[in-house]
């Protein structure tokens, strides 16, 4: 009898246990399209961590950083946030992060410790002592060249500067392909801000830079942007980029991408990601060919190639009310293991875990960008204007003059002065 | 017939009976549009949404009246979307309903089915609509430039919702196509309770085609245009999915609307006191329009309604 009443009581206690394991359940909202890959991560985590269990949630990168505002600002939202490296201050600004500051002391993060991490300017607070958040993953962009396209043409080198690859986008026309092809509409999520920061940087100078007594201020003239928007307005006067690129926003439009892997465009300047699914994409299409493709740093003007050291980092949402698990899972996205088993397509936002991390031959201009050519936004993010604006009224001032509404002058000062006016 | 004294006895349970309404009216109406006057008067930010915003007076106001980027959204807004949008589909409508009711389609036993072909653009989600005719106007891949390229009418393809000359003439026609057919139904419907006698006896009297156009059938319709018109007018004016799903406001801000800039300034540029400022002087603006419209034209039309 009290045998029974043992193992029954001892039956109730497993159930309550594990009922009680079972109560944890974290909610991470992911924003990219690797979901199997972090799927299976997160099905690992789960198998390592009873009594946890994570729900991944899908968002679009566009819609993500507002829904979370809003979410938490009437305390819902996920656990665990993905988002764009750029966001965390806004998102720390907004009470939507948790301060992360003493956990990180007391646990520690990543293989190597907090300071490994690259980009960590971009997750402290307006305060530049609460840190809110965790780089992930990082990526940056570099050049991707057809060279059956080089060699038709003629062309001996890649080009080094800018003007170089005008004057190849020119030989290129002349044998009736496209040239340097890129995305020059300017609606929402349009690549083009890009473009005209890595042409800036290039040439010295940079729209936000720190002013060297505790502010920030426009760091390039309203000449020099008139001379950059005029340099990729040449390319859709003279016809050496994709017909109808006012009509394309994303840098992984197929129009951009469908040329290069046909034979059709000499080059496209890329994300890290696209390239590899582009050069993937090829291989499937083309198997035991040899590929056409190299990569190299992008063209500089009178300083040296520079592009921006891009990525993605995790916030804890400040309402979570599992803090201890919702930190385990962090670590765990944060892991060697991690992205060398499931998220192999992107690369660890660590130092130590990046030089782990392989570059295939094709990938040097990648490799050679990440080391010697990449740059944070370092004062666009911290300084008082969200990269948002910035964003939005660069295209919009490179739209009105591409389409000729405003003289590229007009359209430079408009520029110079909205981000002066925010600054 | 309920004397007055009756409705005296009655008016505590029609009050009743109206609370319920009245509860929904000042709950999800009355206070969200207090509530958004109140933040066009503050700069509360989407980063601050947790501290609130603090109270500047009119400088939303001010910035917006002042600033050119809103007259030109303005412009935008009244001129292309509302007023051209808004009489092609009158005018095309129009043409489409007089064609249903033709004796054409009737002859060649087409009315059904033009009827019922009629609907499928209406029954058409307008992000499915808008999906299709961004790959049909899409420069590389798009059917409407290969046709173009392919009869010799072009020699490069056109970037129909990026290129400044052509980018509104697009976009109407895709407001169009999604949102005629309700338009010529509703001018079917009515033209259908025109009595034939009042043809036959213009008719009789000498009366052409144009006469009888523009003598019977335009005056019978006229209660349906009017009321169209309105409508539509409130729908276009007020329309967001279009505009931001098509071309985001874009090339620079060449279409943007009052509607996609209250979602760029609140979520892309993060200023919820300016946007909801925009948001005032659009729902201002109706309001206006609409009480100019009833008062000077709806009013000569419906005596009986006011």
């Amino acid at each position: 009898m009290l045998a029974t009443a043992l193992l029954g009581a001892g039956a109730l206690g497993a159930l309550w246990t594990g009922a009680a394991r079972a109560d944890t359940e974290l909610t991470f909202r992911y924003l990219l399209d690797n979901v199997d890959e972090i799927q299976a991560g997160l099905d690992q985590f789960e198998a390592d961590n009873p009594g946890i269990t994570v729900t991944m949630e899908r968002m679009s990168f566009k819609d993500a950083r507002d829904q979370f505002i809003r979410e938490t600002a009437t305390g819902a939202g996920p656990d665990l946030q993905h988002s764009a490296f750029v966001w965390i201050k806004d998102l720390g600004t907004a009470g939507a992060c948790l301060p992360l500051n003493d956990i990180i002391a007391a646990e520690g993060i990543g293989e190597v410790g907090f300071e490994d991490f690259v980009a960590t300017d971009l997750v402290y607070g307006d305060d530049r002592e609460t840190i809110y958040g965790v780089p992930y993953a990082t990526d940056t962009w570099a050049m991707v060249y057809n060279t059956d396209v080089m060699a038709e043409a003629g062309i001996e080198a890649v080009p080094e500067t800018w003007d170089d690859l005008l004057e190849a986008s020119r030989k290129v026309k002349e044998i009736g392909k496209i040239g340097f092809g890129f995305a020059a509409g300017t609606s929402a999520a349009n690549s083009i801000w890009f473009l005209a920061n890595f042409n800036w940087w290039s040439d010295g100078g940079s729209l936000v830079v720190d002013d060297g007594k505790g502010g920030y201020e426009v760091g390039i003239t309203a000449d020099q942007v008139a001379g950059v928007i005029d340099y990729y307005k040449t390319y859709l006067d003279e016809d050496l980029t994709i017909p109808g690129s006012l009509g394309i926003s994303a840098w992984d439009d197929p129009a951009i991408l469908e040329p290069m892997l046909s034979g059709e465009q000499l080059a496209a300047l890329l994300p890290v990601t696209t390239a590899r699914s582009m050069i993937a994409q090829w291989r499937e299409r083309n198997p035991g060919e040899e590929l056409p493709f190299t990569t190299a740093m992008t063209p500089h003007g009178s300083g040296k190639p520079t592009t921006h050291l891009g990525g993605q980092s995790m916030c804890i949402n400040a309402n979570t009310e599992h803090l201890e698990e919702t930190w385990k899972l962090m670590q765990w996205l944060n892991s060697w293991e991690f992205f060398e088993k499931y998220n192999t397509g992107w690369y660890p936002a660590q130092k130590a875990l990046l030089a782990r991390k392989p570059f295939p031959a094709e990938m040097e201009g990648f490799q050679k960008q990440f080391t010697d050519g990449a740059r944070s936004w370092g004062p666009y993010a911290l300084g008082p204007a969200a990269i948002a604006n910035m964003w939005n009224q660069t295209s919009r001032s490179f739209g009105a003059a591409f389409i000729g509404e405003k003289t590229s002058e007009e359209a430079a000062q408009e520029l110079v002065d909205y981000v002066d006016n925010l600054l | 017939m309920p004397t007055a004294r009756g409705i005296r006895g009655e008016r505590p349970f029609i009050v009743f009976m109206l609370v319920p309404a009245f509860f929904f009216l000042l709950m999800f109406y009355v206070y969200p549009t207090l509530f958004n006057l109140e933040v066009s008067f503050t700069d509360l930010s989407l980063f601050g949404l947790k501290q609130g915003g603090e109270w500047i007076g009119i400088a939303n106001y001010v910035e917006l009246v002042t600033s050119d980027d809103f007259h030109r959204v303005v412009f935008n807004t009244v001129v292309w979307l509302t007023v051209v949008g808004v009489a092609v589909r009158i005018v095309l409508g129009l043409g489409l309903a007089l064609l249903l009711d033709s004796k054409v389609l009737d002859k060649y036993r087409l009315k059904t089915i033009s009827r019922v072909l009629l609907l499928v653009p209406w029954a058409t989600p307008p992000i499915v609509a808008i999906v299709s005719w961004r790959w049909l106007l899409n420069p590389q891949l798009g059917d409407i430039n290969k046709l173009l390229l392919g009869l010799g009418i072009v020699e490069q393809p056109i970037a129909f919702l990026s290129e400044a000359a052509w980018v509104w003439p697009a976009l109407i026609t895709i407001i169009t196509w999604n949102t005629l057919p309700l338009v010529a139904l509703s001018f079917l419907a009515a033209l259908q309770s025109l009595p034939s006698e009042l043809l036959e006896a213009a008719e009789i009297d000498g009366a052409g085609r144009w006469q009888r156009l523009r003598y019977v059938i335009i005056p019978h319709l006229k209660p349906a245009i009017i009321v169209m018109t309105l409508m539509s007018t409130f729908w276009t004016f007020n329309n967001f999915v279009y505009v931001w799903l098509t071309t985001a406001g874009g090339p620079g801000l060449y279409t943007n609307v009052m509607a996609t800039e209250v979602y760029i300034k609140a979520f892309i540029d993060g200023r919820m006191g300016y946007s909801s400022a925009v948001g005032v002087v659009m729902a201002t603006l109706m309001v206006a329009f609409g009480m100019v419209y009833l008062r000077f034209i709806a009013q000569r039309e419906f005596k009986e309604v006011f």
